[in-house]
């Protein structure tokens, strides 16, 4: 009985176990379903919280206008430069920089007794100066007597010279010529005197002829002398000639090359000029005012007070009547398609357009590579303050194109080429879904809103990632943002 | 003692045929670079050694559950389309398998062996055998690339009808005469004896329906070649370096379902491979 009660009770546990499994793994089965449903949902959020959202456009025709756009400065037109005498001693500065003056507002006041000191201090020098000319004039004339007594010396001298060689040259001639006669008179002695005198002695014919020949030689020889003699005694006097000629030219040219007494006069003149200046600053009190009505535009950094009036500068003043200009800088690439004599409109910090401007000069900005300073004058009438800023715009040529994008859409690999992201659709798991894909493009122009492109690149219809809410790369999967769709 | 030996031997052939489970779980707990570890032999080319796999996991990590569950719609594509397919399949063969099982177990029609014998054979022809009639077929209908390319062969299997037909045949004579002679029409003798008494023939083929269609590889890799039809059972066809650890988890999650569906019929499914080992 009892095994029989325990197999029931066992069958039934049994039973009841099977059965009670069987009913947990169907709630199981069930609470797996419902949960696996719960993360469908959340997969599906998340995927499409994380999916970046793109918006996106089409290629266009589009015209490229260089609009370019520059912020810059309302400057004068004329700047003028106050100057004054260097190495005063500066009392007051009462000018600053931007500040508004009327003609005759004083600018800077210079130290009266530092003035009237260095008027004094000049007026020595100049005295001393003059002193220095007295003396050097008074040396330059006593040279002066000097030389002349040397070179009319000389003239004596040489006139002395030329006297006493002629006299020796012609005492010579004299001489040269008597034993010339004397020669010649032997040789004209008839012969028959010869002979008898030969006859006469015939015993001694042999001894006389012997005598004549002596004789003639020795006149011969005597004439020669004399003939040299007077050659020398030319040789003589032009030689004692050129000697004395020289001595002249010596006195002549002996002569102190000093020019003291011009440098010492220049100085004096600008030491007057100097002087004169102090003294119209010393009449003026020491005042340098606006010689116009203006702004004060730059003042020099040593103009202080208590300082010393520099060589350069000490200000700069812009005229008020001149006229305005207004300056900007641009880059190279801007300078493209900025021209002289291009229209332009001035927007002021006031929200005013001033129309029917031109750029009146573009030049290279020295101090910065790669930018151009332009400027565009404006007319004296015109309602604008000094230094306010103003934005230029200049609107260019625009120039048609087939394939247009915008500039957001166009994006840069690390080699500098140009692609853009254009959306394709592929299929998934979850369907079809939009991927980005790159395509290097060729720009052909653009400006700060469009590029354009070279024309077929991208099919007019096809759409390409303009911006996205997320940080998107080529092969990305990314859904339009809910405003494209 | 000889009863210790045979538990032994037992316990360690079970643990060979659990292996595979504990594998994957073990991996599906561990993290990317533990996983590169033990799968390098089956990742590198060419590799000499084979896979390991520790015991526990030496840092263990819910990243790939979460990653499956919170960060993975295709995972559910797949998922709830296994559901559709599987349960698609179920439904016909219920609608239609049912009462053939009956008609073969309890009418006398003509070719009622002929055609109970063309079911046998059909049941023991492989896939392999019959896919290109089949691909034939579906080609024809323009059902290849749809669902219905796998759920319409499986809905129409012959194998739920003869395990049907096995628990339909055991229900007496007797009572069906007897409710007839109460004035019981076919379909009523079909609503309230055939079927309530056939009851774990029935579910027993549910269960074993569902726990092979929900496993069913080759037929969608045949007949579907859009992967948002694809079952579970390809989600991730390839494991790579990357996708390991979200093979292994998608796996233990896609085992939940079976497991499940098993033990709510475990009694029936024995029941129902007992009658289709029964020879007629």
């Amino acid at each position: 009985m009892t095994d029989i009660v325990k197999k029931v009770w066992h069958m039934e546990v049994k039973k009841k176990e099977h059965s009670s499994m069987r009913e947990k793994a169907v709630k199981a089965l069930a609470v797996f379903f419902v949960l696996m449903f719960i993360f469908t949902i959340l997969s599906r959020a998340a995927n499409a919280m994380t999916i970046p959202r793109v918006s996106t456009e089409s290629p266009q025709k589009r015209s490229i206008n260089h609009t370019i756009q520059a912020d810059g400065t309302i400057e004068s037109q004329d700047e003028q430069p106050i100057l004054t005498v260097d190495g005063l001693k500066i009392g007051s500065v009462p000018a600053e920089k931007g500040k508004q003056v009327k003609a005759g507002e004083l600018l800077l006041q210079i130290d009266i007794d530092d003035l009237n000191e260095k008027i004094k201090e000049l007026e020595l020098e100049a005295e001393s100066i003059g002193l220095e000319i007295s003396d050097a004039q008074y040396n330059r004339s006593l040279q002066n007597a000097n030389r002349e007594k040397n070179i009319n010396r000389a003239v004596d001298n040489y006139n002395a010279a030329v006297e006493s060689g002629n006299q020796s040259v012609d005492q010579a001639y004299q001489e040269m010529l008597n034993a010339q006669k004397t020669l010649e008179d032997y040789y004209n002695t008839p012969l028959s005197e010869s002979d008898s005198s030969s006859d006469s002695s015939d015993n001694d014919s042999n001894s006389g002829s012997s005598d004549n020949s002596d004789q003639e030689e020795q006149l011969r020889a005597d004439f020669e002398a004399k003939k040299s003699a007077y050659e020398d005694a030319i040789a003589a006097r032009d030689e004692t000639i050129r000697e004395k000629n020289n001595a002249i030219e010596d006195a002549q040219t002996e002569s102190e090359k000093s020019s003291t007494v011009e440098n010492a006069d220049i100085k004096k003149e600008t030491l007057e000029i100097k002087l004169a200046k102090y003294k119209e600053l010393l009449k003026q009190e020491g005042k340098i005012t606006a010689p116009a009505d203006g702004v004060i535009t730059a003042i020099d950094e040593t103009v202080v007070t208590g300082g010393v009036t520099p060589v350069t500068k000490l200000m700069l003043l812009a005229k008020e009547d001149a006229g305005f200009k207004f300056v900007t800088t641009i880059t190279k690439e801007e300078q493209k398609y900025v021209s002289l004599g291009d229209e332009i409109t001035l927007a002021t910090k006031d929200n005013k357009n001033i129309n029917g401007l031109t750029v009146t000069s573009i030049t290279k900005n020295e101090k910065e590579d790669d930018t151009y300073e332009v400027t565009v004058s404006l007319n004296a009438d015109e309602e604008v303050n000094l230094y306010d800023s103003a934005t230029m715009k200049v609107s260019g040529t625009a120039k048609a194109y087939g394939t247009c994008i915008s500039k957001n859409a166009l994006r840069k690999d690390a080699n500098g080429q140009d692609y853009v992201l254009l959306l394709a659709e592929k299929d998934t798991v979850l369907g079809k879904q939009l991927e980005a894909e790159a395509l290097n493009v060729n720009v052909l122009d653009s400006n700060d809103t469009y590029a354009a492109l070279t024309e077929g690149e991208i099919a007019s219809g096809q759409k390409i990632v303009l911006s996205s809410d997320k940080e998107i790369q080529a092969g990305d999967t990314v859904r339009l943002a809910e405003n494209d769709e | 003692m000889k009863r210790k030996i045979v538990l032994t031997v037992l316990v360690f052939m079970a643990i060979i045929m659990c292996y595979p489970i504990i594998f994957l779980s073990i991996g599906s707990l561990m993290g990317k670079q533990e996983l590169i570890e033990h799968l390098k032999p089956m990742l590198v080319e060419k590799s000499e050694s084979f896979i390991t796999m520790g015991l526990v996991p030496v840092f263990p990590t819910l990243k790939n559950y979460v990653q499956i569950l919170m960060d993975s719609p295709e995972f559910f594509v797949m998922f709830w389309n296994s559901v559709k397919i599987t349960g698609s399949i179920l439904v016909i063969q219920l609608l239609v398998g049912v009462p053939a099982a009956w008609a073969f177990a309890k009418y006398n029609f003509a070719g009622r062996k002929l055609l109970f014998t063309l079911y046998i054979i059909l049941m023991m022809m492989p896939f392999q055998v019959t896919m290109l009639s089949n691909y034939l077929v579906l080609d024809y209908l323009k059902l290849v690339n749809t669902q219905l390319a796998v759920i319409l062969p499986a809905g129409f299997s012959t194998f739920p009808v003869f395990i049907m037909y096995r628990f339909f045949s055991d229900i007496p004579k007797e009572i069906i005469e007897a409710a007839k002679i109460d004035g019981a029409t076919d379909l009523q003798v079909f609503r309230y004896i055939a079927l309530p008494g056939a009851s774990a023939g029935i579910i027993s083929a549910l269960v074993l329906g569902f726990l092979e269609y929900w496993n069913l590889i080759e037929q969608p890799m045949t007949f579907l070649t859009d992967s948002r039809l694809w079952p579970l059972s390809l989600y991730l066809p390839e494991i790579t370096v990357e996708t390991a650890g979200n093979a292994f988890a998608s796996s233990i999650i896609g085992l939940i379902p079976a497991m499940l569906v098993f033990l709510a019929g475990e009694d029936y499914l024995e029941k129902g491979i007992m009658a289709s080992a029964i020879k007629e």
